[in-house]
């Protein structure tokens, strides 16, 4: 862990990771209790940026590991709850990075600390920081893409398009002549908030977006 | 009562029955609720996707939806547990001046500005409160309560075992617009029990279904085995369906009892349970795009009736 991780973690993230499924390692190399880390994950203001990007204070952190008690990914991952707070407390923020973001949101970590951390923020001050440093996760972009083309997450297929129209269901807004004011309405607001130029996709003029890598 | 409903991204594109059986329930023949029809909706926008990676960028999309409801005299009532969490956050942070206004200033170069619903006017001024966003379930909960849906039932599903699935987004985190207390949930339960159906208890009913926040995206198998957990406690107690509020939980139980070779319990949504027991067709409900067979289920629905 403390050789191997931080090389890997100063790889940018690479542009196109392909189809191939995010891998969940099944040995627990996150016991930090038992690993040696170098000063190179160690990143002193990584607690002060955690806050900046909306996380509460770490250092309150009771270490009780209530959360990792009640986390559905803490159950079936090497990657406790607990733990990893110790690892913000420490400034360990490269291993973040090597890190998949599978944390659920449930936020049954909030409901369980008795410190009144909710770690589940903190993951996602946890992202901003990632996202920032290194680009973000391809899942992102293509779901981003999609709602700039069609204003949704997700696109039916024709059968269901069919069943829509046999069950008299309104049409889609998408499908309405007047949506692409709404899209030029989404475009505008990302490239004001430059959430564009974050997640990677290029808006031109006319409505026409090209995602990077896309031929 | 005036619902504009926001069916988001799930719903109309993977259960287009959801939405039926919703339209269906809330229509003059049952409920009689006004519907207004909002076109220029978005995605709310999905917490993994924007709120993970640019708060800003998700409160700006997310009062932008707001916008459209706050002069129509409505409540923004979703079908989804996703949308109501993102939305109903929104609204949250929209009370922090600081926030709305980054946030107005951003809409202004769309010509929006989110100031909220009108609440009452006092000589000159214009006092506004946030735009109500509801949960269906919490509508119908509150709104008609026990006693305002049981007397719709025209088909009780008398002698059927529920088990429900309320979905982590419906219930937490704990703010103060939470609608619903997080350790124990009645909304759901008192829904499916006026429908004269059983809500069986069970082992850790509140846990996760595992697809939230990009796991089903990203590691499938991580999903289906948190899924797996809370499908055996369901089974243990034998349930006949398991109805949801959430139509991507329904989406990971009905996805991961095929990938996991289970024996299958039937998955619906509150909705569609809820027209089944007003006595609308089932045909009408969509349940050919469900993944596990729901006929088993129409079947112990049909024997409830001749009884």
């Amino acid at each position: 862990m403390s050789q191997g991780g931080a090389p890997e973690a100063q790889k940018k993230r690479p542009a196109e990771n392909g189809a191939d499924e995010t891998k969940i390692p099944e040995t627990q190399p996150l016991i930090i209790e038992d690993s040696v880390f170098t000063g190179a994950e160690h990143d002193p203001d990584f607690v002060k940026q955690i806050i900046r990007y909306g996380g509460k204070d770490v250092q309150t952190c009771l270490q009780c590991g209530n959360c990792t008690g009640v986390c559905p990914v803490s159950l079936k991952t090497p990657y406790k709850t607990r733990n990893l707070i110790k690892l913000c407390q420490y400034g360990y923020k490269r291993i973040f990075f090597t890190i998949p973001w599978i944390c659920a949101g449930c936020h049954r970590c909030h409901e369980h600390c008795p410190a009144d951390i909710n770690p589940a923020e903190v993951f996602v001050a946890i992202r901003h920081i990632e996202v920032r440093e290194r680009g973000v996760p391809k899942f992102i972009r293509d779901n981003t893409s999609l709602i700039l083309r069609y204003g949704f997450g997700a696109i039916p297929s024709d059968d269901i398009r069919r069943y829509r129209e046999k069950e008299g269901l309104d049409p889609l807004p998408n499908t309405l002549p007047g949506y692409t004011k709404v899209l030029k309405e989404l475009e505008t607001l990302f490239k004001k908030t430059h959430f564009d130029k974050l997640v990677g996709i290029e808006i031109s003029g006319e409505g026409e977006k090209k995602v990077e890598g896309e031929k | 009562m005036r619902y504009a409903l926001f069916v988001g991204c799930t719903i109309p594109n993977r259960f287009p029955g959801v939405e039926n059986a919703t339209r269906l329930i809330l229509g003059p023949d049952h409920l009689g609720v006004e519907l207004v029809t909002i076109n220029e909706f978005t995605c709310c926008p999905a917490l993994p996707t924007f709120y993970s990676t640019d708060r800003v960028t998700w409160l700006v999309t997310a009062a932008r939806n707001l916008v459209l409801v706050q002069d129509k005299n409505a409540d923004l009532v979703t079908m989804c547990n996703g949308c109501f969490s993102s939305l109903l956050k929104a609204t949250e942070e929209l009370q922090n001046v600081n926030k709305c206004n980054l946030v107005n200033d951003a809409l202004s170069t769309v010509g929006k500005q989110y100031r909220g619903r009108l609440a009452r006017v006092e000589g000159h001024r214009n006092f506004y409160e946030p735009v109500r966003v509801r949960h269906i379930i919490e509508a119908l909960y509150t709104d008609y309560g026990k006693e305002g849906i049981a007397s719709k039932v025209r088909h009780p599903l008398e002698g059927l075992r529920i088990a429900v699935h309320n979905g982590c987004h419906f219930l937490r985190p704990t703010t103060k617009t939470s609608v619903d207390d997080p350790a124990k949930p009645v909304m759901l339960d008192t829904l499916v029990e006026a429908t004269g159906a059983t809500s069986v208890d069970f082992v850790d009913k509140q846990a996760c279904c595992g697809a939230g926040g990009g796991i089903r995206l990203q590691v499938p198998k991580l999903a289906n085995a948190i899924t797996k957990d809370k499908y055996e406690c369901i089974n243990a107690v034998g349930a006949d369906a398991i109805v949801t509020g959430c139509p991507y939980c329904l989406f990971q139980f009905d996805h991961a009892q095929k990938d996991l070779k289970v024996h299958p319990i039937p998955v619906v949504h509150i909705s569609q349970l809820l027209a089944l027991a007003f006595g609308i067709d089932p045909e009408h409900l969509g349940f050919e795009w469900h993944f596990v067979a729901v006929r088993p289920f129409l079947k112990k629905v049909d024997a409830t009736g001749v009884a």
